[in-house]
C-alpha cells in the first residue's frame, strides 16, 4: 500500500502574502476613516484624538505583523 | 448674516442652535466592549491551550510556529482595531442638531452611508418617545420618531438617544415658540 504523499505547507509565503493584503486593506481603510473625520467631524480635538488613539493601536500591530513574517 | 453649520449647512441669521445630540455612552460601549472581546479571543484561547497538559503535537508547534501565532493574532487585533474604529466613526459621525427652526438629523450609517435631513419645526406634527427594555429605562435613553406633515418617507426616526422625553419636551416648546412666532409674523404683500 502506497503511503500518503506528503507536502509542507509554505507558511512563510502564504504569512508573506497574507501581510501584504492585510496592508492593502489597511492603508485603504486609514485613507476612508481620514476622509470621513476631515469632512464630516465638527470637533478638530476629538478627530486629532481618534488619529492619535488609531495610529498608537495600529502601527505597533502592523511593527509586529511585518517581524512575525520576517521571523517566519 | 447667516452662519455655516456642519455639513454646510446655512443658518439662518436668527436661528439658534439650542442643543447638538448623539446617541447615548452606553451604545457605543457596549459596542466597542463586544469588539475587544472578539479581539481579546484567540489570546485568551492561546492561554488556555498553554495552561492544558503539554501534548506532543501542541509542544512541537509551539516550538516551531511561535511567530505563525504570534503574526495570526496580531492580523486579529488589527482587524478588531479597525471594527471598533469604524464603530466610533459611525457613532460620533451620528448627530442630531435641534435649532429654533428645524431638526437637523445626521445619520453615519456606514462609511460612504451617509444620510442628512432638514426637518421644520412648523411641519412636525407628533414626536413619540419610546423607552423598552431594562437598561434603557435604567439609564434613560429610548427611540423617538418624529411625523411631519409631508410624504411618509419624511418622518423619522432614531434608536438610543439619551433623555428622549427632555428632547421631546425640548422640541414641542421650540415647535410651539415657532408656531406662535409665525402665527406674529406680519403678512408680506404681494
Amino acid at each position: 500500500m502506497q503511503p500518503f504523499p506528503t507536502f509542507e505547507l509554505p507558511l512563510a509565503a502564504l504569512a508573506q502574502g497574507t501581510l501584504y493584503v492585510l496592508l492593502i486593506i489597511y492603508v485603504v481603510f486609514t485613507v476612508v476613516m481620514y476622509y470621513h473625520w476631515q469632512n464630516y467631524s465638527m470637533n478638530k480635538s476629538v478627530t486629532a484624538q481618534t488619529y492619535v488613539a488609531y495610529f498608537v493601536t495600529t502601527l505597533p500591530l502592523i511593527a509586529i505583523l511585518g517581524l512575525s513574517v520576517v521571523a517566519l | 448674516m447667516s452662519t455655516t453649520l456642519y455639513e454646510k449647512i446655512e443658518l439662518e441669521s436668527d436661528e439658534k442652535v439650542l442643543t447638538t445630540v448623539r446617541k447615548h455612552w452606553f451604545i457605543i460601549t457596549i459596542e466597542l466592549a463586544i469588539i475587544v472581546l472578539f479581539g481579546l479571543a484567540p489570546t485568551f484561547l492561546f492561554m488556555i491551550v498553554l495552561s492544558l497538559p503539554p501534548q506532543a503535537v501542541l509542544v512541537s508547534f509551539f516550538e516551531t510556529g511561535t511567530p505563525l501565532i504570534v503574526f495570526a493574532i496580531a492580523a486579529w487585533l488589527l482587524l478588531s482595531a479597525m471594527a471598533a474604529v469604524t464603530a466610533w466613526t459611525n457613532y460620533y459621525l451620528d448627530l442630531w442638531i435641534i435649532t429654533d427652526r428645524r431638526i437637523i438629523v445626521i445619520e453615519q450609517v456606514s462609511y460612504f452611508n451617509r444620510k442628512v435631513s432638514n426637518f421644520r419645526l412648523e411641519r412636525l406634527q407628533d414626536i413619540k418617545v419610546t423607552i423598552s427594555g431594562l437598561i434603557p429605562t435604567l439609564l434613560n435613553f429610548g427611540m423617538i420618531r418624529a411625523q411631519t406633515a409631508g410624504a411618509a418617507e419624511s418622518n423619522f426616526a432614531s434608536p438610543g438617544l439619551p433623555d428622549p422625553r427632555g428632547l421631546q419636551s425640548l422640541i414641542q416648546t421650540a415647535m410651539d415658540s415657532r408656531l406662535k412666532t409665525i402665527g406674529n409674523l406680519p403678512i408680506a404683500p404681494d
